[in-house]
C-alpha cells in the first residue's frame, strides 16, 4: 500500500516539483552532551551499551565517549560496563547475561564530572517473520517486508543484516558485501508511517545470501522513540512531514539517545 | 409595481412630447391647462420651438409660454370628465418608459397626456392592468414617482404632487443598487449626497437607506469598476430608488472613476479592509489556468501564502485556521483543491469578495485573523448567458439567466479536472479528479422580499484500485445557505439565513480514516438606518456543530483501533453595532459581539496534569454540556476624513475562536485536517487588535496610497509537542502546547486605478513571535510564517485595443525552519540534533509571473472570446519549500538510505515545488 500511495503522490503532486542540492551552512550548536545507545535484549550475551559525543558535520564521526563509568542494575544485582579496547566508546558488559521481562533495569553513566542515567522494562516478544526475499533486476535478490507498519498489539523493530561476502569471486565487484536494514512495527498511522515516506534506497544482493532476522519487542516508550527517529530521518524532507523537532529521551540530565530492553527472536534465512 | 431607473438615459431630463426648455421655467409650466381645442396650439408651440432651435433658450421659452398662456386664455369647460376617467384602460407594460404608458392609455382612450418632461422620471417600469378604470391605472402608475394628474378638458395633465413639507422633516431614500447588465445586487456601493457632503455604503446585499430632510439633493452611486451615476431628486417623501450601475470594461484593476472627490474620500477610507472586485481580476497572471483566490491574495498586504502551490495563508500574525472563508455565509473549512494547487474560490464565480485583516464586522462569526467574504453571482435576470474556460489541466463551464424576467434568475458552474491523459499510462488504474460545483438561485418575491438559495460542493479524489482494493485520499466540501432578504420598512432590513457546512477528508487503505466537522446555522440579521449618518445593526446566530477528530471506519469486524471522542457544540452569539457619522469629518464605528459556547456529549474527554499524564477519564452523556464558554467581544474604530483626499483611521477590536485546525505538518498541502473545538483542555484562542491606518489619495497623478500598522495579541495559540502524534490518538489533547504570540506590522499600498497602466505595490514589514510552554526551552520563537519583509508588485498594461499584457512579482523573507546545529548515531542512523525552534531561514522568495490576454472577437459582438498565455514563475526560480539532511545521491534522485552501513555520503538538498510553468487557457461568454 505504501508503495502506490508514494507513487501516487509522486505523480500528482510532486510531478512539477523537484529536489536539488544544496550547500547549506550548519552552524554547530552545544555538542557537549552524552548520547546513549543501548539497547539490551533477552539474549545470553555480552550486552553493550555505546556512547557518544553529538558531532557538527552531516557526514561527520561520532564522537566516542572514554572512560566513562557504565553500569546497569536489575534491582537486585548490579553489572559492571567495560570499555572496549578496540572499539573506543563502546561498553561491554563485564559478563553474559540476559535481560528479562519482569524485571527494570537502570543505567548509571558517570563521565565529565556528570551523571546519567536511565530505566527500563522489557516486554515480550511475538515470533514471526516479518519479510520475503523477492527477485530483483540483474538477477539479484531484494527484501520485502511483510510486517505492517501500523499494529498497535505487536509493537516491533526488525533488522535484517544480509551477508555475501562468502560470495565473493571474480564476478561480483562490489565491495560493499553486508547490509543491515531496519523496519518497524508501530501503533500510529500518522505521516511518518503509513503514507507518504520518502523513496529509499533499495539494497540488492545475490541468491545464496544469507540474512539474518531479528524481531525486537518494544515498549510504547520506545516506540514512540523510534516513531520520532523514522519522523527525523526517513521521512524527514517528505511533503507532509511533521515540525522538527529533538528526539525524545530517556535519559536524565541532558543526555541523548535512549535505554532500552528488547526481547528477541531471530531467524536465519538464505535468499534464494 | 416593480420600479427601475433608466440605465441608458441621460441623467439631465428631456422632453419629448413637448420640447424641452430651461429648468428655470418648470414652475410656470405647471400652469399650464388643456382643453378640446388645444392640439392647435401645441402643435404650433412645438414647431416654434423646433424652428427656434438655433436661438436662445430664452426666446424658446418666452415662444413656449406665450402660446400656452394663449391656450390657456381660449380653454372651454371639458364635458362628462368623470366618464372619461371611468373609461377602462388595459395595459401590458415591460420596461417601458412612462411616456410610452402614456401612449398606450392615449391609444385606448383618445386622451392625450400633457406634461413637463422634466418632471417625469427617467425610469422604465414594469405593469399589468386588465380593464381598470382610467384614473386607477393612473394613480397606480403615478404614485410611486410623487406625481398626479388633472383632468383639464379631453386631457390629462401630470403634475408634482404637491405636499405641505413640515420644515425640518425628514424623508427616507432606500433602494438596491444593481449591476445594469445582470441586476445583480451590488454590495458595498456608495451613495454619496452631493449637498451634505456624507454618503453609506449598500449592505452585504446592495440594499442601502439614508434618511435626509427634505429638499433637492443629488445622488452620486459609485462602486468600484463601475461608472458613476448621478441623479437629482427633490426630497417631499419617502423614495425608493433602485440604482443600476454600468461596469467600465475599459478599465483595469481596481477602477474607481468618479466625478466627485468627495466619493473617493468615502471609498479610499477603508483601511483593515480590501473590497475587490473580481471582475477585476481577469488579467492577473494565472497559474495553470486559474487564478484562484490564492493568487490575489499574496499580492495584498499583510497577506502572507504558505508558498507555491498551496491554499493556506497567513494574516498578520495568524496562523493558517483563523482565517474564515464564507461563502454567501457558509464557511468553507477546506479552500483547496489538488492539496492546493488549485483554489476553491474561483473570480469566475463570486460577485465581491472582501477581506478583513481586522474590523471585522460583528454579525459575521469570526476567525481571529481574517475573514473573506464571497459572494457569488447571483445570476443575469436578464439573458441567458454561458461562460466557460478550458485548458490542458481544468475546464469549467457556466450558465446563468432569468426564470423569470427581473424576478428570479439561476446561476450554476461545473469544473472538472481533465488531467487523466497525465496519468493515464504511468497509472491506468488510478483515479485521480477533481470537481466542483457552484449553484444558485434567487427570486423576488416583491420589492420587500428576496429569496436566495446558494450552494458549492467540491470533491477530490486521488485513488488506485489494486485487485479490487481501493486506497488514497478523497476529501469534500459543502457549503449551502438559504436567505430571505425582508425590508420591513424603507429604515429597516433583515436577512435571514439558514446555512450549512461539511468538511470530511477519508484517507483509504484497508480501512477508511476520515475526519469530519460539519456545522448547521441560523442567523437572523437586522439593519436599521435609524437617520443620516446612524446605522445600528443587530442580530442573532445559533449554530451547532459535529466534529470528527479522525476515526477508522471498519469495514471487517474483529479489529479494535482506538476511538478518538466525537463531539458536539454549539454556538450562541447576539451582537449589535452602532455606526455614526459625528461631524462630516468624524465617524465612528462600536460593537459588540456576545458568544455562548457549549460543548455537549456524548464525548469521553480526559483530564491531564501538567506534565500532560492522563489523571481522569470523563465521560459525558447524550447531551450532557460539559464545557461552556462566554466571551464579549467589543469592536470599536473611528474615522476621520481630512478632506477629500486623506482620511485616518483607528480600530480596536477583541476577536475569539472556538475551532482549532490541528496539523503539526508544515507541509504546504492540505493533509490529514483535524478539527477540534475549544473544550476542557483548549481554551477558546483570543485576538486582541489595534489597527491605525492613513489613506492618501493623488489626484492629478491618480495613486492611492495606504499606510496601516498593527499591534496584535493572539492568546491560547496552540502548538505541539515535538513529533506529537495527532492520528487516532484518543489523548490528542495532551499533544498540544499552549502560549501567546504577539505580532506588528507596517503595512503599505500604493495603487493606480486608472488608464492604460495600473496595477498596485504593497510592501509589509511586520514580526511575529510565539511564546508556547514546554516548546523551545519557554522561549519566544519565530512561527513558520513570519517573514519580515513581503513585497509584491502587480503591473497591467493595455498595450493594445485587444490585448492586455500584465505581470506581478512577488519577494518576502524565507520563512522560518528548524535545521540541525549538530548529529548524533543512534542504532546506525544519523539523527539530527537540533538547538532553538526554527532557529533558520528558507532562502528568500521571488518569482515573477507574467500574462498575455488576447481577446480574439469585436467589441460589439455578442460572442466574446479570448485566449488567456500566462508563464508561472518566469525566470524558474527553485523556491525551497524544505531542506533536508538525510538524503544520499542516487541516480538522477535522492535517496533515504536503507543500508545501515552503507558508505554513500549524504548530502544537503532542497525541495521546490513549481518551476516554469507555461500555461495556456481559451476562455468564452456567450
Amino acid at each position: 500500500m505504501k508503495g502506490w500511495l508514494f507513487k501516487l503522490v509522486l505523480l500528482i503532486i510532486l510531478l512539477p516539483s523537484c529536489e536539488e542540492k544544496t550547500n547549506w551552512e550548519i552552524v554547530p550548536g552545544d555538542l557537549k552532551t552524552v548520547v546513549v545507545d543501548a539497547i539490551l535484549t533477552n539474549e545470553v550475551k555480552q550486552q553493550t551499551v555505546k556512547l557518544s559525543k553529538p558531532f557538527g558535520n552531516i557526514n561527520g564521526e561520532s564522537i566516542p565517549v572514554s572512560g566513562a563509568v557504565v553500569t546497569v542494575s536489575n534491582g537486585t544485582a548490579e553489572m559492571n560496563f567495560a570499555e572496549s579496547p578496540e572499539n573506543p566508546g563502546t561498553y561491554l558488559g563485564e559478563e553474559p547475561a540476559g535481560a528479562s521481562i519482569d524485571k527494570t533495569y537502570t543505567l548509571t553513566v558517570q563521565t565529565g564530572g556528570k551523571v546519567y542515567s536511565s530505566s527500563t522494562g522489557m516486554v515480550p516478544v511475538i515470533a514471526s517473520m516479518p519479510l520475503q526475499v523477492i527477485a530483483a533486476d540483474n538477477n539479484l535478490r531484494k527484501v520485502n517486508w511483510t510486517a505492517p507498519g501500523y499494529n498497535p498489539d505487536d509493537l516491533a523493530m526488525y533488522e535484517v543484516r544480509i551477508s555475501w561476502s562468502h560470495l565473493v569471486d571474480s564476478t561480483l565487484t562490489d565491495t560493499l558485501t553486508e547490509a543491515r536494514m531496519m523496519h518497524y512495527t508501530l501503533n500510529t498511522i500518522d505521516v511518518s508511517h503509513i503514507v507518504f515516506p520518502q523513496e529509499k534506497e533499495e539494497v540488492l544482493f545475490p541468491a545464496g545470501s544469507i540474512l539474518i532476522v531479528r524481531k525486537y519487542s518494544l515498549t510504547e516508550d520506545f516506540a514512540a522513540y523510534l516513531r520520532a527517529l523514522l519522523a527525523e530521518t526517513e521521512w524527514q524532507g517528505s511533503l507532509f512531514e511533521d515540525a522538527r523537532g529533538n528526539l525524545p529521551t530517556n535519559i536524565s540530565n541532558g543526555g541523548l539517545g535512549y535505554f532500552s530492553a528488547c526481547s528477541v527472536v531471530a531467524d536465519t534465512v538464505v535468499a534464494e | 409595481m416593480e420600479v427601475k431607473r433608466n440605465l441608458n438615459s441621460n441623467l439631465l431630463p428631456v422632453i419629448k412630447t413637448i420640447p424641452s426648455f430651461p429648468a428655470t421655467k418648470a414652475r410656470r409650466h405647471k400652469e399650464t391647462r388643456s382643453f378640446n381645442s388645444r392640439n392647435f396650439f401645441l402643435i404650433s408651440a412645438f414647431w416654434l420651438v423646433q424652428h427656434t432651435g438655433q436661438h436662445s433658450s430664452f426666446i424658446r421659452s418666452v415662444t413656449f409660454i406665450i402660446i400656452l398662456a394663449c391656450s390657456g386664455l381660449s380653454s372651454v369647460p371639458a364635458f362628462g370628465q368623470e366618464n372619461i376617467l371611468a373609461k377602462p384602460v388595459s395595459i401590458d407594460a415591460r420596461d417601458e418608459q412612462l411616456e410610452k404608458v402614456f401612449g398606450m392609455i392615449s391609444a385606448q382612450t383618445g386622451i392625450h397626456f400633457s406634461y413637463n418632461s422634466r418632471i417625469i422620471p427617467d425610469t422604465v417600469i414594469t405593469l399589468k392592468v386588465m380593464q381598470k378604470p382610467m384614473d386607477e391605472a393612473l394613480r397606480t402608475i403615478l404614485q410611486p414617482f410623487r406625481l398626479e394628474f388633472e383632468l383639464v378638458g379631453n386631457q390629462i395633465v401630470i403634475k408634482k404632487h404637491k405636499q405641505k413639507t413640515v420644515p425640518g422633516q425628514s424623508f427616507t431614500i432606500s433602494g438596491f443598487i444593481r449591476d445594469k447588465a445582470t441586476s445583480e445586487s451590488l454590495p458595498g456601493a456608495t451613495v454619496m449626497i452631493a449637498q451634505s457632503g456624507t454618503g453609506t455604503m449598500s449592505n452585504s446585499y446592495g440594499y442601502y437607506s439614508v434618511t435626509l430632510p427634505g429638499g433637492d439633493y443629488t445622488l452620486h452611486y459609485s462602486f468600484v469598476g463601475f461608472e458613476t451615476q448621478q441623479t437629482h431628486i427633490r426630497l417631499e417623501n419617502d423614495l425608493t430608488i433602485n440604482q443600476s450601475m454600468v461596469f467600465n470594461s475599459k478599465q483595469l484593476g481596481e477602477v474607481i472613476v468618479t466625478t466627485d472627490p468627495r466619493i473617493e474620500a468615502i471609498e479610499k477610507s477603508q483601511t483593515s479592509r480590501i473590497n475587490v472586485n473580481p471582475k477585476n481580476l481577469v488579467f492577473m497572471p494565472e497559474f495553470a489556468g486559474e487564478i484562484g483566490l490564492n493568487r490575489c491574495l499574496q499580492t495584498l498586504p499583510g497577506i502572507k501564502t504558505h508558498s507555491d502551490g498551496s491554499s493556506f495563508f497567513f494574516v498578520r500574525g495568524g496562523n493558517k485556521d483563523q482565517n474564515l472563508i464564507l461563502i454567501d455565509e457558509a464557511p468553507v473549512f477546506n479552500p483547496s483543491h489538488l492539496f492546493g494547487y488549485y483554489s476553491v474560490i474561483i473570480p469566475e464565480v463570486a460577485k465581491n469578495i472582501s477581506i478583513y485583516k481586522a474590523d471585522m464586522p460583528v454579525e459575521k462569526d469570526s476567525r481571529i485573523s481574517s475573514l473573506i467574504d464571497i459572494q457569488t453571482r447571483d445570476g443575469n435576470m436578464n439573458r441567458y448567458e454561458v461562460n466557460g474556460m478550458l485548458n490542458p489541466l481544468i475546464y469549467r463551464v457556466s450558465l446563468e439567466g432569468p426564470i423569470r424576467r427581473e424576478k428570479a434568475s439561476v446561476y450554476a458552474s461545473f469544473r472538472h479536472s481533465n488531467f487523466r491523459w497525465l496519468y493515464r499510462t504511468a497509472a491506468p488504474n488510478s483515479d485521480l479528479y477533481l470537481y466542483d460545483f457552484n449553484g444558485k438561485l434567487n427570486y423576488t418575491l416583491n420589492p420587500n422580499n428576496r429569496i436566495f438559495y446558494s450552494i458549492y460542493y467540491g470533491k477530490d479524489n486521488f485513488t488506485n484500485n489494486v485487485n479490487n482494493e481501493t486506497g488514497g485520499i478523497r476529501w469534500t466540501n459543502l457549503a449551502s445557505s438559504l436567505r430571505w432578504n425582508h425590508v420591513f420598512s424603507k429604515k429597516l432590513f433583515s436577512n435571514l439565513t439558514l446555512f450549512g457546512s461539511s468538511y470530511n477528508y477519508a484517507l483509504l487503505t484497508k480501512v477508511k480514516w476520515l475526519s469530519e466537522i460539519s456545522s448547521l446555522n441560523l442567523n437572523y440579521d437586522f439593519t436599521y438606518f435609524r437617520k443620516q449618518g446612524l446605522t445600528l445593526k443587530m442580530g442573532i446566530n445559533q449554530s451547532l456543530y459535529t466534529f470528527n477528530p479522525g476515526n477508522l471506519e471498519l469495514e471487517e469486524p474483529g479489529y479494535v483501533f482506538p476511538v478518538v471522542s466525537k463531539i458536539k457544540s454549539s454556538l450562541t452569539a447576539l451582537y449589535f453595532s452602532r455606526e455614526q457619522n459625528l461631524t462630516r469629518k468624524l465617524s465612528y464605528s462600536a460593537g459588540i459581539r456576545l458568544s455562548l459556547w457549549s460543548d455537549q456529549g456524548p464525548s469521553t474527554l480526559y483530564a491531564f496534569d501538567t506534565n500532560y499524564l492522563v489523571t481522569d477519564t470523563l465521560v459525558y452523556g447524550e447531551n450532557e454540556s460539559f464545557k461552556t464558554y462566554v466571551n464579549p467581544d467589543p469592536r470599536l474604530s473611528l474615522k476621520y476624513l481630512f478632506d477629500s483626499t486623506l482620511s485616518a483611521k483607528i480600530s480596536f477590536g477583541i476577536y475569539h475562536q472556538y475551532l482549532n485546525l490541528l496539523s503539526n505538518s508544515l507541509s504546504p498541502f492540505t493533509s490529514f485536517e483535524l478539527w477540534l473545538p475549544a473544550g476542557p483542555n483548549i481554551k477558546p484562542q483570543r485576538s486582541d487588535q489595534v489597527a491605525v491606518g492613513i489613506v492618501r489619495y493623488f489626484r492629478k497623478i491618480n495613486f492611492e496610497v495606504t499606510a496601516e500598522a498593527y499591534y496584535k495579541i493572539l492568546r491560547n495559540q496552540v502548538d505541539y509537542e515535538p513529533h506529537s502524534n495527532l492520528l487516532l490518538n484518543p489523548l490528542i489533547e495532551g499533544e498540544l502546547r499552549f502560549g501567546t504570540a504577539k505580532a506588528l506590522g507596517i503595512e503599505f499600498l500604493v495603487r493606480r486605478t486608472q488608464g492604460r497602466l495600473s496595477g498596485w505595490i504593497s510592501y509589509t514589514i511586520s514580526k511575529v513571535r510565539l511564546k508556547i510552554e514546554g516548546v523551545n526551552h519557554n522561549e519566544a520563537f519565530p512561527p513558520f510564517y513570519d517573514r519580515p519583509h513581503d513585497l509584491s508588485v502587480f503591473v497591467s498594461y493595455n498595450a493594445w485595443k485587444k490585448v492586455n499584457l500584465s505581470a506581478n512579482w512577488i519577494y518576502y523573507t524565507g520563512s522560518a525552519i528548524t535545521t540541525p546545529t549538530g548529529f548524533y548515531d543512534f542504532n546506525g542512523s544519523t539523527v539530527p540534533l537540533y538547538s532553538n525552534k526554527n532557529n533558520d531561514r528558507l532562502p528568500d522568495y521571488h518569482r515573477l509571473d507574467i500574462a498575455l490576454t488576447w481577446t480574439l472577437n469585436k467589441p460589439e459582438r455578442k460572442f466574446q472570446h479570448s485566449l488567456a498565455f500566462g508563464i508561472y514563475n518566469f525566470y524558474n526560480r527553485h523556491n525551497a519549500v524544505s531542506v533536508n539532511f538525510n538524503k544520499m545521491e542516487g541516480e538522477n534522485r535522492f535517496l533515504v538510505p536503507a543500508n545501515l552501513y552503507g558508505t554513500d555520503l549524504v548530502v544537503t538538498t532542497q525541495t521546490y515545488l513549481l518551476g516554469i510553468m507555461p500555461s495556456i487557457t481559451y476562455k468564452f461568454k456567450i
